[in-house]
């Protein structure tokens, strides 16, 4: 192909990359902030003295979850402006920075907007508790925004760190964005649906506060294992890949959809489990610690095919 | 935009083998260190039956907190052995992640060797202590639970108990400060990065921090406690 | 960009992705399922402590056999990768 060509196309994947990175990025917030505006709709409908502080809640929990969706439009905006892909294959590490965020996105968007939902509905059954109610919701909320801010640290290094000069590279770097990026979406959920159980926990029963913070964010860090996996299977798609023929680059590829789509569902279930033992945790026990354990080799064996997918991952980068 | 990933290190030769040192980590590192230090200095020096010094009261209320959270969990006695190392890791984590708010500053929880570091200290602790607890035969029987089948499983789960540990420290952290350096690329004025660092810092790196040392208990608690 | 690609290299190639695919996708299911039990659990345990370690073997039995796709996946993953590529 001549050289002229040969430029446009590598600056026309770049764009789509921006395209990708928007276009599902968008999925995220919308989906979650719908949740929220629906439940504070339902609470001011149930108590209209309070639509004040149901509205600001609302608005608060709202903000935070459209933090996804901001990550998402600053790549754009820097994929469109900023940087001008001139090869092939930083064309394609481009596009992998667009899907890592876009994907990234979803998830984090979604599982925010559920506790702003769960803490607007809070606020409606009891408004006097509002302040506690939010405080709750922000952490939770700053808790589930680790996988994508892991996606966000991909995308970054992937546009302005990675520089593949090979097809070959760029594939490891596209795996590395399938990885990151798809892993964060089941455990961002998860981690969201723990925060919503900590709002509701926390107006029924506020003397046991603590207790529900500590199982929220115990739960909760379960549940973001699989992204953390993600993201080191991203980090050494990466740093330290070598050059070399299809058959190594199709290991790294399928390397990526491994963890990538592997982390989808163990991070969702251990959510599952997350917010049933917040929920517990708020109704109050006697045996706390054993509830606590039992939350915990639930959610160990639950995990365990995303380690299985990592060991999959590390088996195709290095051994074969 | 370059120097997004950038680590000040040195790297000299020794023989056949090539060190590197992470200085900006290992400066910020004592600074923090220094900081804890004296803070302890002055609240112990202000600890009478009702203490009216500031700097008393805060570590008063913090400790209060912890001593629940750690006593609930481990129980009496163990709790007390274990409770001055839980509250150390909060404390040294929490202050080396919001130190990162000083311009200039490099947050040595930033720094894989840190964290990584850290992580390697707890299951150390963890696993020394649950064979010194359950002797050595007990510790290599709680592998074969429940069924001796995930024997494998189980090991692999506690190596990757460790990888979860550090990384997701050393994720959210480097990861905030990222944000902070390309918002600053991007909006060149001076308030918007400071309202930024002020949540992306200081609260998820005290979120961040309460977690560290949460699940270093959770893990001590489940390897060493008996139902 | 010309390459050599030689027929043996295309399967190689094809079984490392599919190693991939097979262990990512197989790895969904048995990860929201056993969540969804150790939800349960939780619940359980919440409701009747003293029942727990009833709970808990309950559980994991039922965790155990919701592994077993997930199992079949790590399988196939393997031989997709050591024992067809010759």
């Amino acid at each position: 192909m001549p050289a002229e060509t040969i430029k446009g196309l590598a600056e026309a994947i770049g764009l789509i990359g921006a395209g990708v990175a928007m276009g599902f990025g968008a999925i995220g917030p919308g989906i979650g902030e719908g949740q929220a505006a629906g439940k504070a709709v339902e609470g001011v409908r149930m108590r209209p003295e309070a639509a004040p502080i149901i509205t600001r809640t609302m608005l608060i929990g709202q903000a935070v979850a459209e933090t996804g969706g901001i990550f998402a439009l600053v790549i754009a905006i820097l994929l469109v402006f900023i940087t001008k892909a001139t090869t092939i294959p930083v064309a394609i590490a481009y596009l992998s920075a667009g899907i890592s965020i876009g994907m990234g996105a979803i998830g984090s968007s979604i599982g925010q907007g559920m506790a702003a939902a769960s803490a607007c509905e809070a606020v409606a059954r009891i408004p006097n508790f509002s302040d506690k109610i939010i405080t709750f919701m922000l952490i939770g909320q700053s808790a589930a925004s680790t996988p994508s801010i892991f996606a966000l640290v991909v995308s970054l290094l992937l546009m302005f760190i990675a520089k593949p000069t090979t097809i070959s590279l760029a594939m490891a770097y596209l795996a590395a964005g399938i990885s990151v990026g798809m892993g964060a979406i089941g455990s961002s959920v998860g981690q969201g649906m723990g925060a919503a159980a900590a709002c509701d926990a926390v107006a029924r029963r506020p003397s046991f506060s603590d207790k529900v913070i500590t199982f929220m964010l115990i739960g909760q860090s379960a549940a973001s294992t699989p992204s953390i996996f993600a993201l080191v299977v991203s980090l050494l798609l990466m740093f330290s890949v070598k050059d070399a023929g299809i058959v190594k680059t199709a290991a790294y590829l399928g390397a990526g959809i491994s963890m990538g789509f592997g982390a989808i569902g163990p991070g969702y279930g251990c959510g599952f489990a997350a917010e049933e033992g917040t929920r517990a945790a708020g109704y109050g026990f006697s045996k706390y610690s054993v509830a606590l354990r039992t939350m915990l080799i639930g959610q160990a064996v639950a995990q365990s095919t995303a380690v299985y997918a990592m060991v999959i991952a590390l088996i195709l980068i290095y051994v074969v | 935009m370059g120097d997004i990933g950038k680590i000040y290190a040195w790297a000299f030769k020794i023989g056949n083998y090539e060190i590197v040192v992470n200085y900006m980590t290992i400066i910020w590192t004592w600074i923090v260190m220094a900081i804890l230090i004296i803070l302890a200095y002055l609240a112990g020096k202000g600890a009478k039956l009702v203490p009216v010094s500031r700097i008393t009261l805060f570590f008063d209320w913090l400790i209060d907190g912890f001593r629940g959270i750690v006593f609930d969990t481990l129980g009496e006695e163990l709790g007390r052995k274990y409770f001055g190392f839980i509250m150390t890791i909060f404390l040294f984590v929490m202050t080396s992640n919001v130190i990162g708010i000083i311009p200039g500053s490099v947050c040595p929880t930033q720094d894989l060797n840190t964290t990584l570091g850290l992580g390697l200290l707890v299951f150390f602790v963890v696993h020394g202590s649950a064979i010194y607890y359950k002797g050595l035969w007990g510790y290599l029987k709680s592998y074969a639970e429940p069924f001796l089948l995930l024997l494998p499983l189980n090991v692999v789960g506690e190596i990757a108990k460790v990888i979860s540990h550090s990384f997701r420290l050393f994720g959210n952290i480097l990861g905030g400060s990222i944000i902070i350096i390309v918002v600053g690329y991007l909006v060149k004025e001076w308030v918007l990065p400071i309202i930024l660092n002020g949540f992306f810092g200081v609260f998820v790196g005290i979120v961040q921090a309460f977690v560290f040392a949460m699940l270093a208990l959770v893990y001590l608690a489940v390897a060493i406690v008996e139902d | 960009m010309a390459v050599e690609i030689t027929g043996k290299e295309l399967v190689k190639a094809a079984a490392y992705i599919g190693a991939g695919i097979a262990m990512g996708f197989g790895a969904i299911g048995p990860g929201i399922g056993e969540g969804f039990a150790a939800g349960k659990a939780c619940e359980g345990v919440s409701k009747n402590p003293e029942q727990a370690p009833l709970i808990t073997r309950t559980m994991l039995i039922g965790q155990a056999v919701s592994e077993s796709t997930g199992i079949y996946s790590l399988v196939i993953a393997l031989i997709l990768m050591f024992v067809l590529v010759k």
